[in-house]
């Protein structure tokens, strides 16, 4: 008998057919946990984050009804596409505890890290898409990628903790390059054979890696602890090189483009609606062939600068000088901008949905965590910051689902989503947002 | 942690509590609260539920509705058009911001342009408006013209520009509504921005404000009772609607913000005694910012309906500086007046004119102006701390406080000497190079940095903090 994610228990019940799904069960993995047996290739399971500036309109934005069957509100409409695919978390909370509230800054911090931060742009711990990658990135040529899509490489939400941000690629250009560019090859092509130049790598590191031993037995504790961390590094440099030399085994069939034209990356919205696809879709490709594993796509800064040409005020601005429509009971222009975030969102999740892998497609093997800054931009709240996620992460995390957070610490989320990605934790985050209570009724 | 419902509460309190409903009688009692909102009582009167797109509600509080500086270009042009040394060019240029398209962000550059001119309006060059805005032309606040006003009879006189209270009360003194009523990021009927902001930062954990009310009579009705009003160390717990939770504990901290007065409580209605000085937090929404509103003459008024809540207002005579300064160095003047179309040289003399109250004897002037504020509170367990407790410091952020400080010291000696002082570096007034950093593209940018002022340090010159 074969087990596969489709089997269906059967029985009869006075006379009539019965039939019962089974739940995701780790048999259904090969034994790395990470490929559908069923398939016969190994299809890892991606994580991606997209960052959007300045929140929702709450009363446009937040569904009213509650589980599976709720209604998509004005501004999820442009998600409307992707609803049985992803899910909708409102009412969470930002607890800054005795840190400031760094505007537009301890909602980032606290959706990525689980913590509130106590340094303005700075993460207090590494975030969760480099906790991911550490576990998932394993035999991939780069451990994560970013793309700032409003061309400013600071508009990067991934971070080992502290001042070390990792800087995202600025341009679809550069994104290529950095993807494409020297060094890669690629695994569709029957003439693939490991790259010389790496190859050099490895055995000069090897030759490093003798010498390291003996060295680090004649240091002090603290030295050690010192040269530990930097050795760490550079095991993550090995392993980089070992997945380089080995040919990445994947499912999908895709093209490599050539490479994009030089363009105006800016906070233009027509810009960033030609140049967001062009990065989504390169990003995709990366994920497709195995060249990164985690993939993180920003719009904007925190306070989105976003603008219409035309408009005097631009996102941010509006979310500040423009007074609350006192019948509609909200800021006419600063919903648009909302709904163009979520355009954008919309727009990033149909180049992963537009790759067929497997039995079903990139996004389906994948889960986009979507966050954001504040909730109500006009005062800079915390309480009910939104988070979209996307994906069934190879069918671990349950979609289709509106999850209201009651006060709950955003952290869930993103504890859930580890989860779903297959990380063994069970509690995460920091301070008041410290959690051990993931949303298990998404968690297959 | 003390905020743990029910368990950590006065054990005496709860049977105390427990005779509330019984009919009255003479026993020790004791009610207490966590303020929710806490915001300037200024009566909103235009009509609730009316809009036009790009229409200012007018009402009978602001007949031409609320304020619109720095709005638009045009806003902008009449605002630097009061300096005789600028050249129509400069105005013409700074008010029009031609090829302003070409920035990066073109939102942020126009922000941060009119932030820079704005904030140097003084009679010559180089003289921060914000600091010196006795150096700057006042232009022109509208002022509440509506009789109708909450607050207190403070000073036991009718005037002629008192207000009556809702209920018919003569001779209410809150000459901060006339003054300031009309102000945009202050009015609104629920919806003023900043009445929102702080209230948002206060339940967020900015700060807490608690009260306790005791006696020995009837809780209903009590000739002899105590309300003491200060700072908690606890922060405000909320519940999943994000509303304030009632019935928590609250450790009352007895610091500069504590104030212990007598007070009359008739048909639930609490009425204090006036006294000379009262303090209490003041409304803050960054914590530089936050610490003690001092009012003199101050007075309590808070009515407790049958869930044990409460609504009231405090009130007092308040230096009128500091509620310049509260306001305007939160973030920097010239940032939060294009970003909330408010004027902080128009509050400056507004304040001043309006300044009804703490005469200062040598020279005359008043240096109070006459306030309310209106906050409502819930129920909850406001107890002793067992040890003294302080207000937590938030060490990241003394320095901004020390310079906030700084800057409202030589704000108040050059409204009282005439005499221009300078900026102050650390504050969002002193920040640079914001401006120059995003006016790059633009090709009025070199133009800009030639002609507009910038703060100038002795010691050390170079990059400042900013909000």
């Amino acid at each position: 008998m074969k087990l596969d994610r489709r089997f269906l228990l059967r029985g009869t019940c006075q006379g009539a057919l019965a039939v019962m799904g089974l739940p995701f069960l780790d048999c259904f993995l090969d034994n790395k946990g990470q490929a559908l047996a069923a398939t016969g290739k190994r299809i890892p399971t991606r994580f991606n984050t997209f960052f959007y500036g300045l929140g929702l309109t709450k009363s446009l934005w937040v569904p009213k009804g509650a589980g599976r069957n709720y209604e998509t509100t004005e501004q999820l409409k442009p998600l409307e596409a992707f609803k049985q695919k992803m899910n909708v978390f409102s009412g969470s909370r930002v607890m800054i505890d005795d840190n400031p509230n760094f505007q537009h800054w301890s909602g980032v911090g606290a959706s990525a890290t689980g913590m509130s931060p106590s340094k303005n742009g700075q993460f207090d711990s590494k975030t969760i898409d480099q906790t991911i990658a550490d576990v998932i990135s394993r035999g991939a040529r780069f451990k994560s990628i970013a793309a700032a899509c409003a061309g400013d490489p600071k508009q990067s939400y991934s971070s080992l903790g502290g001042p070390n941000n990792l800087p995202a690629e600025a341009s679809p250009l550069s994104l290529y390059t950095r993807l494409f560019g020297s060094g890669f090859q690629d695994p569709s092509r029957t003439d693939w054979k490991p790259n010389p130049e790496i190859m050099l790598q490895q055995s000069v590191l090897s030759v490093v890696a003798e010498d390291r031993k003996r060295v680090t037995q004649r240091l002090g504790a603290s030295d050690q602890a010192r040269l530990d961390q930097y050795f760490t590094s550079v095991r993550e440099s090995e392993q980089q090189i070992a997945a380089e030399l080995k040919r990445p085994d994947i499912e999908a069939k895709v093209e490599i483009p050539t490479a994009p034209e030089e363009m105006t990356v800016n906070s233009a919205l027509p810009n960033m609606r030609k140049v967001l696809p062009l990065m989504a879709r390169l990003g995709a490709l990366a994920l497709a062939t195995d060249q990164t594993r985690v993939f993180n796509l920003s719009i904007s800064e925190p306070g989105s600068q976003m603008f219409v040409p035309g408009d005097p005020l631009g996102y941010h601005q509006s979310t500040h000088e423009e007074p609350l429509d006192p019948v509609l009971a909200y800021q006419p222009r600063v919903a648009r901008y909302n709904v163009y975030s979520m355009e954008l969102f919309a727009a990033f999740l149909k180049e992963l949905d537009a790759i067929p892998e497997g039995d079903g497609t990139l996004l389906d093997h994948s889960l986009v965590y979507g966050f954001t800054d504040v909730a109500f931009a006009k005062i800079h709240a915390l309480d009910g910051i939104p988070v979209l996620i996307a994906g069934s992460a190879s069918g671990r995390m349950k979609t289709g689902h509106h999850i209201v957070g009651e006060g709950s610490p955003v952290s869930r989320v993103g504890l859930t989503v580890q989860k779903a990605m297959g990380l063994s934790v069970d509690s995460w985050g920091g301070g008041s947002m410290e959690t051990k209570s993931p949303y298990t009724e998404l968690l297959a | 942690m003390i905020l743990q419902k029910h368990l950590l509460a006065f054990s005496s309190a709860t049977a105390i509590l427990a005779c509330l409903s019984q009919p009255a009688v003479s026993a020790p009692w004791v009610r207490g609260f966590v303020v929710g909102t806490y915001e300037p009582a200024f009566r909103y009167g235009g009509r609730t539920g009316y809009a036009r797109a790009g229409e200012i509600e007018p009402g009978s509080d602001c007949i031409h509705g609320n304020t619109i500086h720095f709005s638009n270009s045009e806003q902008i042009r009449r605002a630097l058009s009061f300096q005789p040394w600028r050249s129509p060019e400069e105005i013409k240029i700074v008010s029009t911001l031609p090829g302003l398209e070409q920035a990066k962000t073109p939102d942020q550059a126009r922000f941060m342009i009119w932030d820079r001119a704005m904030s140097y309006r003084g009679w010559r060059h180089g003289i921060e408006t914000y600091i010196n805005p006795f150096a700057a032309q006042d232009p022109g606040q509208p002022e509440v013209v509506s009789r109708i006003g909450d607050g207190f009879n403070l000073d036991g006189k009718i005037g002629a520009h008192d207000f009556v209270s809702p209920d018919g009360e003569k001779g209410i003194d809150n000459a901060l509504y006339r003054a300031w009523g009309c102000d945009a990021p202050w009015r609104g009927n629920g919806n003023a921005t900043l009445d929102m902001r702080s209230n948002d930062k206060m339940q967020e954990g900015l700060y807490t404000m608690v009260i306790r009310i005791s006696g020995n009579q009837d809780p209903m009705n009590d000739k002899d009772a105590t309300l003491e009003i200060g700072y908690s160390p606890d922060k405000i717990v909320k519940d999943a609607r994000g509303i304030v939770t009632t019935d928590f504990s609250y450790r009352i901290a007895k610091t500069a913000q504590y104030t212990k007065m007598k007070a009359r409580v008739a048909n639930g209605v609490v009425e204090t005694e006036q006294v000379a000085e009262l303090h209490a937090p003041r409304i803050a929404w960054f914590y530089d910012h936050a610490g003690d509103a001092e009012f003199h003459q101050g007075r309590i008024r808070l009515a407790i309906d049958a869930d044990g809540n409460a609504k009231g207002v405090i009130g007092g005579y308040r230096s009128w500086r500091d509620i310049y300064a509260q306001n305007t160095f939160a973030q920097d003047g010239g940032q939060q007046g294009v970003r909330e179309h408010e004027d902080g040289v128009a509050l400056y003399y507004a304040l001043r004119r309006n300044a009804d109250g703490m005469r200062d004897s040598k020279t005359g002037q008043n240096m109070g102006i006459s306030t309310a504020y209106r906050i409502t509170a819930a129920a909850a367990y406001v107890v002793d701390a067992s040890k003294p407790a302080e207000i937590t410091a938030l060490a990241p952020e003394e320095k901004r406080r020390e310079a906030y400080l700084r800057i409202v010291n030589n704000m108040k000696k050059a409204t009282t000497t005439r005499i221009v002082q300078d900026v102050t570096p650390g504050t969002s007034e002193g920040a640079y190079p914001n401006m120059e950093r995003d006016i790059t593209g633009l090709p009025i940018a070199d133009y800009l940095l030639k002609t507009l002022d910038r703060p100038h340090f002795d010691d050390p010159p170079g990059p400042q903090a900013s909000k």
